[in-house]
């Protein structure tokens, strides 16, 4: 029984992120990345998103008292752009009840000045960890991610690509 | 014949000596036989083989898990999501079936079993780092650590494993620490205290665990004072750390009057001895008590208002008032304990209510009442002749005058004063306790 519930919570750490990578739509965004190293994750790249920033959004004033509120659920609607990456056009409180064709509604968390959707770590392998770093320092601009978003707006980051290479772990 | 326990020291300086006093005609060598009997003498080396060896198996299994969370840092290139894994959970439920095999199926090695059941748990939280890190998910450094405390002390109470439990403390306090990283910000961890003593007291009166016990009741007095820190700054902390170490006293007052639990008592008294004595202690100085003295305002809309995280200390209170009537029955022939008892439930009530009133009245009271409870332990250690006490009492009489002397502004020359004066009178003391203890022993002759 107790094997049973280690193994029952090891099954539910990846859980959300399996159904969303099985379910989910694919979407490319861009990104802009900041590099530290975590000793008990590995090595990963941290990253920040244009819909990280999205128009409309006011960051909560920190208090004590809204510690919790500023860790509320946001859903931002993301729409794609002629080049095919999509960008953000609203903000919403709820998971919009409809969403319009060629949209998709993707969750987040207020974290500090901008919007945290659980897709800001990327691990990377420790061979070649300089040379990806490098590139991507050198080409944030190019920089994009591909990700999935499911229908209750959880995202799961796939890959990321650098003009026309592909990090994909 | 009485069941009397001695120590493992004792035991081998028996048997290693028992072979010269038998050749110097000092006992018979029946007499011999009976000692050697008595205190199990020939059973000291496979004793001590069992306990090198379960240093060896804790030794390799924690080497083995630092090797295990190492890999973590090191990420597989090559392999498939999949494969990653299938491989991870290969390599938990090896040393589990592996464990359960050995200890409990065929009882073939239990200790090695055992240790392998615990590498299986410790193999367990490095997997959820490695499942975190194949999917990339990132959340706050603290995360793994609550599902790795929920699955070792699953295994703790499946098969009655003390180090379990101990890997379930420690990584459910790391993570309930992590959530209060930011001291001024109360956090939604408040219920941690609650789950805790539902979960790991019971299970250290169930396995008589005194290493358990004693790991639970330093989690739970910590955490307690952490949440009421968290809402009510130093107030907070000092109010709960003064009903914490109540409890803890009384607690171990009431196991000492049970056969079965009375190993828990000394450790519980001690830990609630030292709770209300720093507490006390930092009272004594006057920047802390007038910062105390600040936050009143804010415990009391703490246990008016937001009351989650000061519930587990007014929770600790009530407890407190329901084990009080049994402690009390326990001590009532005994005058050391009565007067221990007294003197710290007297400085929760005192410097709780002077803490509401006044600084200075609270800085005043403090002082008294650290002074009070060093003549205690001065006059306990006097009439139980215990070093201990006795020393302790004096230690904090001269830890007094030597902060109160580093705290004002005095003069070099008053200073050195002060430190002499402790010096010479920690030297009286002692000697003068020890002619006493001469005189006790002689007169009980």
């Amino acid at each position: 029984m107790a094997v049973a519930a280690q193994s029952a919570i090891l099954a539910a750490v990846p859980s959300r992120q399996v159904y969303t990578r099985a379910t989910g739509k694919l979407i490319t965004i861009k990104t802009a990345p900041v590099d530290p190293y975590d000793f008990l994750s590995g090595y990963h790249v941290v990253l920040n998103y244009e819909i990280s920033r999205p128009p409309g959004f006011e960051p909560t004033r920190w208090d004590r008292r809204t510690a919790r509120e500023r860790n509320k659920p946001v859903y931002v609607m993301l729409k794609a752009g002629p080049d095919n990456i999509w960008s953000a056009t609203s903000v919403h409180n709820t998971l919009p009840g409809k969403v319009p064709d060629g949209c998709v509604v993707i969750k987040g968390r207020e974290g500090g000045r901008r919007i945290r959707y659980g897709i800001e770590s990327y691990f990377i392998p420790e061979k070649g960890r300089e040379a990806i770093e490098k590139d991507l320092r050198q080409n944030q601009r190019q920089a994009k991610a591909q990700i999935k978003v499911d229908r209750f707006g959880n995202a799961a980051l796939i890959r990321l690509i650098v003009e026309d290479r592909v990090y994909e772990y | 014949m009485t069941d009397k326990k001695v120590s493992a020291r004792f035991r081998k300086q028996l048997k290693d000596e028992l072979p010269t006093w038998q050749a110097e005609g000092l006992i018979s060598p029946n007499q011999a036989n009976a000692l050697t009997q008595r205190y199990r003498l020939e059973k000291i080396g496979a004793e001590s083989l069992r306990m090198l060896l379960g240093v060896i198996y804790a030794i390799g299994i924690v080497l083995v898990a630092i090797g295990v969370i190492s890999f973590v840092a090191f990420h597989w290139t090559g392999m498939s999501k999949t494969s990653k894994v299938v491989l991870i959970f290969a390599a938990m439920l090896a040393c589990h079936g592996a464990g359960f095999y050995l200890w409990q199926i065929t009882d073939k090695s239990p200790k090695l079993g055992h240790a392998l059941i615990c590498l299986g748990t410790l193999i367990f939280g490095a997997n959820i780092g490695l499942m975190a890190q194949i999917f990339h998910i990132k959340g706050q450094w603290n995360g793994m650590f609550l599902p790795w405390a929920i699955g070792a002390i699953a295994m703790a109470y499946a098969i009655g494993s003390m180090p379990n439990a101990a890997i379930a403390i420690v990584t459910s306090f790391i993570w309930f620490v992590g959530q209060n990283q930011w001291f001024y910000s109360p956090s939604s961890s408040w219920w941690y205290p609650f789950a805790a003593a539902a979960v790991l007291v019971p299970f250290a009166y169930i396995r008589r665990s005194g290493v358990v016990f004693v790991m639970t009741i330093i989690c739970l007095a910590a955490s307690i004072q952490i949440c009421a820190g968290g809402a009510a700054d130093f107030a907070g902390w000092a109010i709960s750390a003064l009903v914490t170490g109540a409890l803890l006293f009384c607690w171990g007052l009431v196991s000492h009057g049970s056969d079965k639990f009375k190993s828990f008592a000394i450790p519980a008294m001690i830990a609630g001895a030292i709770s209300t004595g720093l507490a006390q202690y930092l009272c004594s100085f006057r920047d802390f008590a007038e910062e105390m003295a600040m936050d009143t305002g804010l415990f009391v809309t703490g246990v008016t208002g937001n009351y989650l995280h000061v519930s587990s200390t007014i929770a600790s209170l009530v407890v407190l008032l329901l084990l009080l009537p049994f402690a009390v029955k326990r001590i009532h022939t005994h005058k050391v304990l009565k007067a221990i008892t007294r003197i710290i439930i007297a400085t929760l009530m005192v410097i709780t209510g002077s803490a509401f009133v006044n600084e200075i009245l609270l800085v005043v009271v403090a002082n008294i009442g650290f002074l009070a409870m060093a003549a205690v332990l001065i006059w306990a250690g006097c009439q139980l002749e215990n070093r201990r006490l006795f020393w302790v009492g004096v230690l904090i009489v001269a830890l007094m005058v030597v902060s109160r002397t580093l705290e004002y502004e005095t003069g070099l020359l008053i200073k050195s004063a002060a430190f002499i004066a402790c010096g010479i009178g920690l030297m009286i003391a002692g000697g003068m306790f020890e002619k006493y203890l001469k005189r006790r022993r002689i007169s009980g002759e």
